[in-house]
């Protein structure tokens, strides 16, 4: 299993090379901005670190679900196959490797982005203002372990929505060996399968939690709950169909 | 001993496989004939586990075909499959880090001998030498059945009797050997059985040098005769 | 080595360790590959080229020392002999064409006697 993870990271090694540059491109003209201290360079390269976060953590999942695409559909599918690994370790190493980049990449942006924060504060002196205004902007006092469970909430919603593309993904290349119209019909399940799943999620949080747009620590325990117990169950199911119906 | 009972394949719209039923032994070199799509390249990846069976089973030692018999079968395909990053050196230390039958000296030996350098990306390989590489990494393994798809085809001369090598340096009496060919010719003095595939069925299994010794005919004209429906008569 | 397809593989290898044997390219008593190093040269089966030593034994040309390999026989009469048998071959398979072409043993030594002056 271990050797299978190492595998899985080294896939994707260039891509995070490549959101580690592009970024490291933006940091540069933010750090520039503050030293020539020119705003204009500064909201700019503050707005394109933001999209970096939101994409760079984005496109690291939908490459894993890419990456499972090709080590399914194509010749590359015996490196994996021919091994002596069980589909569950093999789709396993996909999961944690997925799970572990973004988690580790959203935690490099978070600390990036307070670094980033906190040099814009320190170099204007107002620290402690720039506090006061951010805790002003969110309006409300939050507590770090709601912080800490808001973030395992993005965490497994996202691991959830890969396991969701995974099983798109592997449904097609099972059950649908080789026809056309591959990719379009594995996208059509994945979004098919996230309206059902959610419309259930809605449902389940307004007939527990009655309103669903205020905060409660309980409501994102539960869906913390719901999204792992959907990702297991859907993770069984992919890999149970891989080692059964599987032709690669 | 490998046992392909009523095996059959049906993809969309045809039947690749269909019903084969035979048994090999150890210690054997078998030659798996029949011209393109006649369904050998099927057969062989069921035998490896990277194909389902539509309907029948294949054994090994009485084991279903599955993920332990993925220890002891090591399978080439003609098409090259390994990752775009990897290097000649890579590609031994991912059969190294998967299979415990592998041995890196064995494969460094044989990429010396087939003036192969380790740092060469396999993106940058001519086809000769993509065929020594997969040939070398497949019998570095010391698997007990090898399966070898097309592992001539599309290369030179030198690079043949180099594949030639390297497998008949692998073969004994504990293994069992399989390979595949459209050419009959190139494997006529190296196989000791063929296995004849026609259109998805099983067209006979031949003792070769029987076929030589009792009958006066070569493999190849033991092709023509199952293959052919033109009398080839004194014409040779 | 380039062979015959129709005949028995193991008959033209043995064939030709015989000439080796008889040109001396090989010595008697000379230690002969291992199967598979005869398989490899030959680009044969290994199982011919284990039924080619086989043979070769059974004709008394070589023999086994256990644990040490295959030997050529160091009885010169038996190198004598093949070599008289395999001239009797070559002799037959002449014959045997002259005899196709329908020319007599008569004519055909005359045949080779211009030949040779």
């Amino acid at each position: 299993m271990g050797n299978l993870i190492k595998y899985e990271f080294r896939k994707t090694m260039a891509l995070k090379g490549i959101i580690l540059v592009i970024t490291a491109i933006f940091e540069a003209m933010f750090l520039i901005g503050i030293g020539a201290d020119d705003e204009d360079m500064i909201g700019l390269s503050v707005g394109l670190l933001t999209l970096a976060t939101f994409f760079g953590v984005l496109i690291i999942g939908v490459f894993g679900i890419y990456t499972l695409s090709k080590d399914l559909n194509t010749k590359r599918s015996y490196m994996l196959f021919m091994t002596p690994h069980s589909s569950y370790s093999i789709l396993g190493a996909k999961l944690i490797e997925n799970a572990t980049s973004i988690f580790l990449g959203g935690l490099f942006f978070i600390l990036l982005a307070v670094v980033d924060f906190t040099t814009l504060a320190a170099h204007y002196g107002e620290v402690d203002e720039f506090f006061r205004l951010l805790r002003m902007f969110f309006n409300i006092n939050i507590e770090t372990s709601d912080w800490i469970v808001m973030g395992l909430e993005t965490l497994s919603s996202w691991t959830y929505v890969v396991v969701v593309g995974f099983f798109a993904v592997i449904v097609c290349a099972s059950l649908l060996n080789g026809r056309k119209f591959n990719g379009l019909i594995s996208f059509l399940i994945f979004i098919f399968i996230c309206i059902i799943f959610g419309k259930i999620h809605h449902a389940f949080l307004e007939g527990i939690f009655g309103d669903i747009l205020t905060y409660s620590f309980e409501a994102v325990m539960f869906s913390i709950f719901y999204y792992i117990m959907l990702s297991c169950i859907m993770y069984v199911i992919s890999a149970w169909i891989m080692d059964n119906k599987l032709s690669v | 001993m490998l046992e392909s009972i009523q095996i059959t394949k049906k993809f969309v719209g045809k039947t690749a496989v269909d019903g084969i039923s035979m048994r090999l032994e150890q210690g054997h070199i078998y030659a798996l004939l029949g011209p393109n799509g006649s369904g050998k390249t099927t057969w062989m990846k069921m035998v490896s586990g990277l194909i389902k069976p539509t309907s029948g089973e294949i054994r090994y030692n009485g084991n279903l075909i599955g993920i332990g018999t993925r220890k002891e079968i090591a399978y080439m395909s003609t098409e090259p499959y390994f990752y775009n990053w990897m290097t000649v050196e890579n590609v031994g230390k991912y059969y190294q880090d998967f299979f415990d039958d592998f041995s890196m000296d064995r494969y460094n030996l044989m990429i010396q001998n087939m003036d192969l350098t380790g740092k060469l990306k396999v993106k940058s390989l001519s086809s000769g030498m993509m065929a020594k590489l997969k040939v070398a990494v497949t019998m570095a393994r010391d698997a007990k059945i090898y399966l070898l798809d097309e592992p001539l085809n599309g290369i030179d001369l030198l690079a043949r009797d180099a594949v030639m090598n390297m497998i008949l340096q692998a073969a004994s009496n504990d293994k069992t050997l399989i390979i595949s060919s459209h050419l009959v010719e190139e494997l006529e003095t190296v196989v000791d059985k063929a296995i004849f595939i026609k259109e998805s069925h099983l067209a006979g299994v031949y003792d070769v040098e029987a076929l030589r010794v009792y009958d006066n005919i070569s493999l190849a004209d033991k092709y023509r005769e199952v293959f052919s429906n033109v009398s080839m008569g004194g014409v040779r | 080595m380039q062979y015959d397809s129709k005949l028995p593989i193991y008959l033209q290898v043995i064939n030709a360790i015989k000439m080796d044997i008889i040109n001396e390219r090989i010595k008697c008593g000379q230690k002969l590959p291992s199967n598979r190093e005869l398989a490899v040269t030959y680009t044969i089966n290994p199982n011919t080229a284990a039924r080619v030593y086989q043979e070769l034994e059974r004709e008394g040309v070589c023999f086994t020392r256990r644990g040490m390999g295959t030997f050529v026989t160091e009885d010169e009469t038996i190198i004598k002999d093949i070599r008289t048998q395999m001239a009797d071959e070559a002799i037959v398979e002449f014959l045997k064409k002259i005899n196709e072409l329908g020319i007599s043993v008569e004519e055909a030594v005359n045949m080779i006697r211009q030949r040779e002056e």
